[in-house]
């Protein structure tokens, strides 16, 4: 789903953050991007396992 | 009585109730204690010495009156600095809640214990906004471990095992997101108990991680962890996501014993990544339930990394608005941490949802088959504060996000899990053991717990150097 290793963190967060509102400034960007990288490394198992299309998609949880 | 400190809260329920001691006579030797000792582990950010003293008096009223003045008449206990509890500012281990008023109104979990004629002593240190595992807060200072100082305390609610593992109060609450409560039980010796995700209420204290947020309570005896859970229960419409089950309290039947019950030792993932330490407390747990097999649960990566997402995701959620307002208000490592979360795209989230749901319906054929399932709670005993990395099978990994690696997969889909304490698993350090069921059969565990403290395998005294010293005595 993801390429963790090439994917470029730093053009990322510098153009999602005015989506939710957030002003960077160069230097968070950095240190934003370094973080997101983590992310992307961090949750990468979980976005290269499938999920049938029969799961629930709802967030509603019952354990 | 002596050495209140080292007494149950079932023993000084029992005293108080009896009249061989005040409440305010406890309540005033364990804020003296504390004034005391403290500082040597730095588990409180904020004492309610007023509002104790004037909730004791109140105990002591109802006494006199020969009415019933509550299971937990006079019992000291401490709350996590995210539950509001009246008169105190709800920090939530942030300087940016020092803007908030205090308090109005007590928490649910804080407001039943006080019913219960329970005594809160005060607020606990924890990570910024529950985003840790460490307490090693930049604003408030470390939490240090009873049993070492010089260790973490573990976290995200340090200060409330801290306060119990050093007998500054004999039971504490504390969340437990990905294994806030599991964490730090296992570093502190404590037991430790994470319910199923919608048992308690969670109303009036700061979330998290709203889709995986739990409470819980911490005690140094399995009767005493009982005993709190039980008066938590209760119907709260304040909280949407409890569960509406009717209360099932687990005090009456801790002594009933496991037999016949299919115990199994959790493996593959739950058997890599941690020091033999973990791995030998688990084994010996394992031995003394009586497991007759090894189990693997499947996807268990994927599932504790689609708990990372959402994590993330809806912990910077809650905080976007300071976020984009004072983001330098923030540490630095919660700031960006979160700042990266609010950027997660929205088909990441979906997707770890799903997984969820796929990850609980698969671990669920596993429970069909076994009763409880048995996994360290920590790759390691407690580690120097200030440590960044932890070696295993000779690889450095980040130590502070996989101090959570065994907790995070179970919490992500709301199993009831107890941590059970191995004392002098490495030295003088102790560390715990989860004990997993499904979900609603916390009296099943609580009941192994009980088996296992009864033959001498788990215990959670006080801390060595915290037996005597301060003004308790």
């Amino acid at each position: 789903m993801i390429d963790a290793d090439n994917f470029d963190a730093r053009a990322y967060v510098a153009a999602a953050a005015p989506l939710v509102g957030l002003a960077f400034t160069p230097e968070r960007v950095e240190q934003v991007a370094a973080a997101f990288a983590l992310v992307v490394r961090i949750g990468a198992p979980a976005l290269a396992r499938g999920v049938p299309a029969e799961v629930e998609p709802a967030p509603v949880f019952t354990p | 009585m002596t050495d209140p400190h080292l007494q149950s809260a079932l023993s000084l329920a029992a005293a108080v109730r009896a009249g061989a001691i005040s409440a305010t006579e406890i309540v005033s030797a364990m804020l003296a204690r504390i004034e005391a000792r403290d500082a040597e582990v730095n588990a409180f950010t904020e004492i309610a010495e007023g509002r104790s003293l004037a909730d004791a008096a109140a105990v002591d009223a109802a006494v006199a009156r020969g009415e019933d003045p509550g299971p937990l008449a006079g019992v000291p206990f401490a709350a996590k600095n995210l539950f509001d509890v009246t008169g105190l500012i709800t920090l939530a281990g942030s300087v940016i809640e020092l803007r908030r008023p205090p308090a109005a109104v007590d928490a649910f979990a804080v407001a039943r214990l006080r019913a219960a004629g329970a005594v809160c002593v005060g607020a606990t240190n924890m990570d910024e906004y529950a985003y840790g595992f460490t307490t090693e807060n930049p604003h408030y200072g470390p939490t240090r471990n009873p049993h070492d100082p010089a260790r973490i305390a573990g976290g995200s609610s340090g200060g409330s095992a801290a306060a119990v593992a050093a007998g500054l109060v004999p039971v504490s609450l504390g969340t437990d997101t990905n294994g806030s409560i599991r964490v730090p039980a296992s570093l502190n010796g404590i037991f430790g108990l994470k319910p199923t995700y919608g048992r308690l209420s969670r109303s009036g204290a700061v979330l998290f991680v709203p889709s995986l947020d739990h409470v819980g309570p911490f005690a140094r005896s399995v009767a005493d962890l009982a005993a709190v859970y039980d008066v938590l229960q209760g119907d709260d419409p304040a909280d949407p996501v409890q569960s509406r089950r009717p209360p099932e309290p687990v005090s009456a039947t801790i002594g009933q014993g496991i037999g016949g019950r299919r115990i199994a030792r959790l493996t593959g993932y739950f058997a890599r990544g941690g020091l033999a330490s973990a791995q030998a407390a688990t084994d010996a747990m394992a031995r003394a339930l009586g497991a007759s097999g090894e189990v693997e649960l499947p996807d268990v990566g994927a599932a504790r990394a689609a708990a990372y997402l959402i994590t993330a995701a809806e912990g910077a959620q809650l905080r976007l608005p300071d976020l984009g307002a004072r983001p330098d208000d923030f540490s630095p490592l919660s700031r960006d941490r979160l700042l990266a979360g609010a950027l997660i795209p929205g088909q990441w989230l979906l997707h770890a949802q799903r997984l969820r749901s796929l990850f609980r319906a698969r671990v669920a054929e596993v429970l069909h088959e076994w009763d409880i399932l048995v996994a360290p709670a920590t790759p390691a005993p407690a580690t120097p504060i200030g440590q960044d990395a932890l070696e295993v099978d000779g690889e450095m990994m980040p130590l502070r996000p996989n101090l959570g690696l065994y907790t995070q997969p179970i919490s992500f889909i709301g199993l009831p899990v107890l941590t059970v304490p191995v004392q002098h698993a490495e030295g003088k350090l102790p560390i715990g053991v989860q004990l997993i069921a499904a979900p609603w059969r916390e009296a099943l565990l609580f009941r192994a717990a009980a088996m296992l403290e009864e033959a001498g395998i788990c215990a959670a005294p006080v801390a060595p150097a915290f037996e005597t010293g301060g003004a308790a005595e």
